[in-house]
């Protein structure tokens, strides 16, 4: 027994410290999740505006053309439940926040990052946000070729992984042809589209309880539902879309602090602000934050 | 608890260093460590369905101590079909209630008759069809006195639970897994290094075969319609090689765990592809079920001891209720009465027996005949399995279809087939290793005795590496949903 543990330990012993330092050398790594949480823990006292949500918005809203000081700590496929978990985190610093800015798209109240194929981002929040379960290991969460290559990259190649400016926003500067966009509406609303409607109970009520947090801190919530090419909204289902709208109107009407706005339809923005059916690319980025910044400043 | 996580990397040390250093003065309290441990390692998928095994070992085991009290054959039937119906009323309810359900309503409704019911939504507790296999077959053994009834109830319940074999087999019998739990195990040396080899080995097959392998099958699968003849071909190698990773990997993880705590579970898996004819393959694929359903189905209809009427109808059968008990779709029915149409020229000519030695025995190489033979069964093989892998008949039918239409002698090409560049190669070395350690329990198991030190401990950090290299998230085992 005990040359058998001896040398399973000698012969464990590499492999364990090769992990080990792959793991170290994996979170060294700065990506837009350790810059937003580096971000909130040292100005989170000083913002005004926080904007929330998923790619919708990560991609979609300039901070800088909100009233400041304003940061975008959304990210890919963050749903509800993720949002609220970083203002828990974070809801004793917001001393000066006023407005919280968080996107209901079509599938929100129906789809979580744990369920969704983005669901590999979900330890992230655990190892760069400090939320929730901190045992967890970004090896474990990709291919050992992409940790090898992510690592090859940053230290031998000097390649930069944030993709995020400095307040948070993921602009992408591409343009789209009609086909493409035709297209990727159709996949897109397909995807978004919930045969089971069974997470709507959990995310409202993560919803109910971000606003009961604003409450009390006094701030104003504004629920948005981020514009999208026509043929993303031509083939969305009905009922999933009537849901969510009069979710939002129900609580805009229930709670003062409360407030909900639909751009899915929205005139002033063309195909050309598109990169694909149902996100904006930066020049239309640009002119939604205005937009947005308007209806909110004048609260109509 | 998946073999291939963080979970079971942790969990198994802990019951390893329990079991030999704490618990290692009294067999009583091992076993009873093993029962625990078991219950812990199935419980952390479900502890709900913890509350099934504890039944279903509470049952069995009664109706053990009763049939050893008992010599009047009324009673024993009756304590016989209580076990029977306990079992499978919770396999049947829990895996096949919603299939009769609308099997029934689809064919009442062809009738011109409406039927009010709705479908549950039911979960499967995972590997049910395994222990309650491996339990039904201690009470069956007893009945037929082929095995002492148990008293040790801490023994049977570690038997009926037994963590490595749980949920995806090897389906042990009581007669060959329960007495190990009577007897003193030591711990040697050779049996834990060979138990990590084969540990090794199985997460070889799991990772780096199999879930590759899936990755391919499943885009091909998926998107059948838009893919060529031979693309649709190497789709449904590529789940051939995907199915056998996942399953004889999660054997031999199963094999060399139980060997590191000092218990030998039977091989489950003997190098099916290599096989020459149908009834080879049957005898080197999942070998407990085979040797199950031939021990408790077939013998008991009468086997190939009657007529050749007789002879087709068994045949049938244990080929359609092993479909069956694949999982609830027409698509494993299919599968199963597709290899028995392949079996049957053979039983019917008596050749069902005639290749029972490992292919080329004494020679590095097959003849040209045993390669013919080998290839056309591992070809027949193919064509089955993508029954098996279909989401009903019609998309198996559309696939094989488009599989034999004239791009199949077309090149191979997918949007992403590029990526296959470095699994081609990877299964070749794999397919080499394997036919090199065909006589042997496992591939890893005297491959490299011979060699210095230092060549075992490349080949084994090779071996590692690769699974570092190429594993992701964890994957559930395939079998976990039968």
């Amino acid at each position: 027994m005990k040359k058998f543990l001896i040398r399973i330990l000698i012969i464990g012993f590499p492999v364990i410290f090769f992990l080990i330092i792959s793991e170290l050398a994996l979170r060294n790594i700065p990506n837009d999740y350790s810059l937003k949480r580096e971000f909130l823990d040292e100005n989170a006292q000083n913002l005004k505006t926080l904007v929330l949500g998923s790619s919708h918005f990560y991609r979609g809203v300039n901070p800088q053309l909100l009233e400041q000081p304003a940061f975008n700590a959304a990210m890919v496929s963050q749903s509800l439940d993720y949002d609220l978990k970083i203002l828990e985190n974070y809801k004793a610093d917001f001393k000066n926040l006023e407005k919280l800015i968080i996107p209901i798209s079509y599938f929100s109240l129906f789809g979580s990052l744990e369920n969704g194929v983005e669901s590999w981002r979900a330890p992230y929040y655990n190892i760069y946000y400090g939320i929730g379960n901190p045992i967890k290991f970004e090896i474990l969460n990709k291919k050992g070729s992409q940790t090898l290559a992510k690592v090859f990259d940053f230290y031998f190649k000097d390649n930069n992984l944030i993709l995020a400016d400095s307040l948070g926003w993921g602009p992408k500067n591409v343009n789209v042809t009609l086909e493409e966009l035709q297209f990727s509406g159709l996949e897109a609303a397909k995807r978004h589209t919930k045969k089971k409607l069974n997470l709507l109970p959990f995310q409202l009520k993560n919803l109910e309880k971000i606003i009961q947090i604003a409450n009390k801190n006094k701030w104003e919530v504004y629920l948005v539902t981020p514009p999208a090419y026509y043929s993303y909204v031509a083939n969305l289902n009905e009922k999933q879309l009537d849901l969510t709208i009069s979710y939002c109107e129900k609580l805009a009407q229930d709670f003062d602090n409360v407030f909900y706005y639909n751009f899915l339809q929205i005139n002033s923005l063309e195909p050309k602000d598109f990169y694909d059916a149902d996100h904006l690319n930066k020049e239309g980025a640009n002119k939604f934050s205005q937009i947005l910044n308007f209806k909110i400043q004048k609260k109509f | 608890m998946l073999f291939n996580s963080l979970d079971f990397a942790i969990f198994l040390p802990i019951v390893f260093i329990l079991y030999w250093f704490v618990f290692n003065k009294s067999l009583k309290w091992q076993n009873l460590l093993v029962a625990v441990a078991s219950y812990v390692f199935y419980g952390w998928w479900d502890w709900r369905f913890l509350s099934l095994i504890l039944f279903s070992t509470l049952v069995d085991y009664f109706v053990g101590v009763s049939l050893g009290k008992t010599e009047a054959p009324t009673r024993r039937k009756v304590l016989l079909w209580i076990s029977i119906l306990v079992n499978l009323g919770f396999l049947g309810f829990f895996k096949y209630y919603n299939f009769f359900l609308d099997n029934f309503k689809s064919a009442f409704s062809i009738a011109g008759y409406e039927l009010n019911a709705n479908s549950l939504n039911i979960i499967l507790p995972v590997g049910i069809s395994f222990y309650t296999f491996q339990t039904l077959s201690y009470t069956i053994d007893v009945y037929k006195d082929r095995l002492e009834p148990t008293k040790n109830f801490i023994s049977f319940a570690a038997f009926v639970s037994f963590f490595p074999q749980l949920v995806a087999g090897p389906i042990e019998r009581a007669s060959n897994l329960l007495p190990q739990f009577y007897k003193p195990r030591k711990f040697e040396y050779s049996q834990g290094v060979d138990g990590m080899r084969q540990i090794l080995w199985g997460l070889f097959k799991k990772v780096v075969i199999a879930d590759n392998c899936a990755v391919y099958a499943n885009h091909i699968f998926e998107n059948s319609a838009d893919m060529s003849g031979s693309t649709l071909a190497l789709g449904a190698v590529f789940f051939t090689f995907q199915i056998y990773g996942d399953f004889s990997g999660y054997s031999d993880i199963a094999i060399g765990t139980a060997r590191i705590f000092g218990f030998k579970l039977m091989q489950n898996f003997a190098f099916p592809y290599f096989s020459r004819d149908i009834a080879e393959f049957w005898r080197r694929w999942h070998i407990s079920l085979s040797t199950w359903f031939r021990d408790y189905l077939y013998i008991p209809l009468g086997g190939s001891r009657g007529g050749t009427w007789m002879k087709v109808r068994n045949t049938f059968i244990i080929f359609m209720v092993s479909g069956f008990w694949h999982g609830a779709n027409w698509t494993f029915i299919v599968w199963g009465a597709l290899n028995a149409v392949y079996f049957l020229p053979l039983l019917l000519t008596n050749k069902n027996r005639q290749n029972m030695e490992v292919v080329a025995e004494d020679s590095y190489f097959p003849s040209l005949k045993e390669f013919g033979q080998m290839t056309l069964t591992f070809g027949l093989t193919v064509i089955a399995w993508v029954f098996f892998r279909a989401e009903n008949i019609g998309h198996a039918i559309s696939y094989l279809g488009g599989m034999f239409s004239e791009s199949l002698l077309s090149i191979p090409y997918y949007e992403g087939i590029g990526y296959a560049k470095f699994l081609i190669p990877l299964l070749a070395i794999f397919i080499f290793i394997e036919w090199l350690e065909r006589r042997n329990q496992f591939a890893l198991e005297k491959l490299l005795l011979n060699q210095s030190i230092f060549i075992r401990l490349a080949a084994y950090y090779t071996i590692a590496f690769l699974i570092f290299y190429t594993a992701g998230e964890e994957q559930q085992f395939i079998y976990f949903q039968f």
